[in-house]
């Protein structure tokens, strides 16, 4: 025990000591005694799965997930972070995506002597992989993130091969929406290029959406049944638990003749791991997902029809 | 006491609490510094001014203030400091200017369409941006939003000018109702950038409608003072002329005053001082309303020294709006535009509450 004590002390010391001069922050490298404002709900989840939360000492307001967030000082929206609000806190690193700004702010934090890192943020698994490993490595938790995204990569691939033994059988994917209820006007139905597509294509569904727009779009109701989803996900569960699949098809009666309204096949997912970006808990709800879409029922029901 | 005598108490009184503010303004921040060493740094900086090699100069080290002090000061909290000053003063004087013009208190310089032209430019910039701004540098990329919102702004009060202006002169009535149509014509300008927007796009136009001094950096400071402080201390020469438009335009003609070349220098001036400031912080609301009618109430209609107390408030009251914006919700900031309304309406109405009997 004082073995391991006696470094710690002296890291502990030499990360204060840091902190006070700001030229020499930059030249700590000692990975446990960082002090970490994370600005980017995906990045914030990764930096609590890799085990290195309790460096964490600020994060943004996307970051919800895990729980223990909810309790450090919150900086705003990861677009206009306040560079004094930041250096306040006292950081050595400021960890985020490349959506981060404003660019003024991200310059004065450097000259301060905070180490700042942008990591690249599209909507794909290979960026999860690479964020996870960037982290790794910038945390020195290299074998960490080996299991971390080995894992989400065996529920991956598991839910791939659910979609692909439906997809033998039946030669389709199972068309889902994604659907944003927004106080009772027409559904807002998420295109490519977001979290939600990238989510219901990773959990093996189809969007017939993606086709024909980019981002979110309000539909009107005849459009809405054009696209015919068999199965329609929406952000529910933790996130906003007011929402149920009963209030959701009561709020949208078009919903319920959709396929997915007859057959009561909606779903809510937290949408918050939607907000900022896919995270490390992106591979146990694509599983999750791709279990309901390819249920023994639902491959049943589609024999029948 | 007289018109005269109130008027000048006025201008001491903010020529005194101007300089305080700003102390207090470099003083309040995030982080704690103890006055004694903001004191030191700034009269460091004013000593041997211009020589960057200074931060972290062994006399500061022996002074025990830590470099990190002198950064947020030096590169945050001055230029920021300054950059509300000058905005807050641009806007309450291009305010003040309007009204006296349109001889209406309810004239801003959102009445010539400059504002709406600005932001429907800065969001053109922000939605569009990527497509618009792919082949040029760096530089040109990281202030497309400030470029196309200042073009914005004064494309939009061109226009409006045209619009009210014949070969008889200017309609100021005209005017102000065009301003009115390219106010609209604006918004569903916005309203079609909103709508195909992504998330991102829509809260970077959300955020920068409310407006924000936090991009001030040494070279925007630089910019702002080159273009608006001469654009302040022109307007405020107009006080005479802008004495005599009140009584009626065929009546300023009459003592002399070429109205119509009036006109277009209160109208260019205005549009650069609003554009200018818009494009650097965002749509800053009630400023450029308010201060003048708070001056009004208090020492009545002679412009010679509403535009210059004008001024004077416009950026006292954005400096400690700011302060507000910035420390409120630390570490993370409330945007300005927010503040200045949340806090100038409130103590409009019961100035107008309290006045109501004097008005009618």
């Amino acid at each position: 025990m004082k073995k391991i004590c006696t470094p710690l002390l002296l890291a502990t010391a030499m990360a204060v000591s840091a902190a006070s001069s700001a030229s020499a922050a930059l030249t700590n490298n000692s990975n446990d005694n960082q002090r970490i404002v994370s600005a980017g709900n995906g990045v914030t989840e990764i930096i609590y799965a890799l085990g290195a939360g309790d460096q964490v000492i600020a994060v943004d307001q996307t970051s919800t997930w895990p729980p223990a967030v909810n309790q450090l000082p919150r900086l705003g929206y990861h677009k206009q972070l306040s560079a004094e609000g930041i250096l306040a806190l006292e950081p050595t690193m400021l960890i985020g995506t490349e959506d981060m700004g404003p660019p003024a702010t991200l310059s004065q934090l450097k000259s301060a002597g905070v180490e700042v890192a942008a990591l690249s943020l599209q909507h794909t698994a290979e960026s999860i992989e690479h964020q996870i490993m960037s982290l790794a490595g910038i945390l020195g938790k290299e074998e960490q993130g080996q299991a971390l995204w080995e894992a989400i990569e065996d529920s991956l691939d598991e839910a791939k091969a659910l979609a692909a033994a439906y997809e033998e059988k039946h030669e389709k994917k199972v068309p889902v929406l994604f659907v944003l209820a927004m106080g009772g006007r027409s559904p807002t139905i998420a295109g490519t290029g977001t979290a939600a597509h990238a989510m219901i294509d990773l959990a093996g569904g189809y969007n017939p959406a993606a086709e024909q727009f980019k981002g979110y779009k309000a539909l009107s109701n005849e459009a809405m049944l054009l696209l015919a989803p068999e199965v329609i996900i929406f952000p529910g569960s933790t996130s906003n638990p007011d929402m149920t699949p009963e209030t959701l098809l009561e709020q949208m009666p078009v919903l319920q003749q959709t396929p997915a309204g007859k057959n009561g096949r909606v779903i809510a997912i937290d949408g918050n791991m939607l907000l900022g970006g896919l995270g490390p808990r992106t591979g146990d709800i694509a599983l999750s997902l791709a279990r309901s879409f390819y249920t023994d029922e639902s491959i049943s029901s589609a024999n029948e029809s | 006491m007289s018109r005269n005598q109130q008027g000048a108490l006025l201008l001491t009184a903010l020529a005194i609490l101007l300089p305080v503010v700003v102390i207090v303004s470099i003083g309040v921040g995030a982080v704690p510094i103890p006055a004694g060493d903001i004191l030191a740094i700034l009269f460091d900086r004013l000593g041997f001014s211009g020589s960057p090699e200074l931060v972290g100069s062994p006399e500061l080290i022996q002074s025990s203030i830590s470099s990190q002090s002198a950064l947020i000061i030096e590169s945050i909290r001055l230029p920021r400091t300054l950059l509300g000053l000058i905005v807050g003063g641009s806007l309450a004087v291009a305010g003040a200017s309007m009204q006296g013009l349109f001889r209406n208190p309810l004239a801003d310089p959102s009445i010539i369409g400059v504002s709406s032209g600005a932001a429907l430019g800065a969001g053109i910039a922000i939605v569009l941006g990527s497509l618009l701004f792919a082949g040029a540098s760096s530089l040109v990329q990281s202030y497309s939003v400030s470029i196309l919102a200042f073009a914005g702004g004064v494309l939009s009060t061109w226009l409006v000018y045209k619009v009210g202006t014949t070969s008889n002169g200017t309609s100021v009535a005209t005017m102000l109702l065009a301003g009115v149509a390219i106010n609209a014509l604006a918004g569903a300008g916005m309203g079609m950038l909103n709508y195909v927007a992504d998330d991102n796009m829509l809260r970077n136009l959300t955020f920068w409608q409310m407006g924000s001094l936090g991009g001030a950096t040494w070279d925007l400071v630089i910019i702002c003072a080159t273009l608006l402080v001469p654009v302040i201390l022109m307007l405020g020469r107009y006080g005479l002329v802008l004495n005599a438009l009140l009584l009626g335009e065929s009546e300023a003609r009459h003592l002399g005053i070429d109205v119509q070349k009036v006109k277009l220098i209160l109208i260019f001036l205005t549009a650069l001082a609003v554009g200018v400031s818009v494009s650097v912080s965002g749509v800053i609301g009630f400023v450029g309303l308010v201060v003048p009618h708070l001056i009004r109430l208090a020492i009545g209609p002679d412009h010679r020294v509403l535009l210059p107390a004008s001024a004077m408030l416009g950026g006292i009251l954005l400096l400690a709006a700011d302060m507000i914006s910035r420390t409120i919700v630390a570490p993370a900031e409330l945007p300005i535009g927010i503040v200045t309304a949340l806090m100038g309406a409130p103590f409009f109405l019961s100035l107008l509450w309290q006045q109501r009997k004097r008005i009618v």
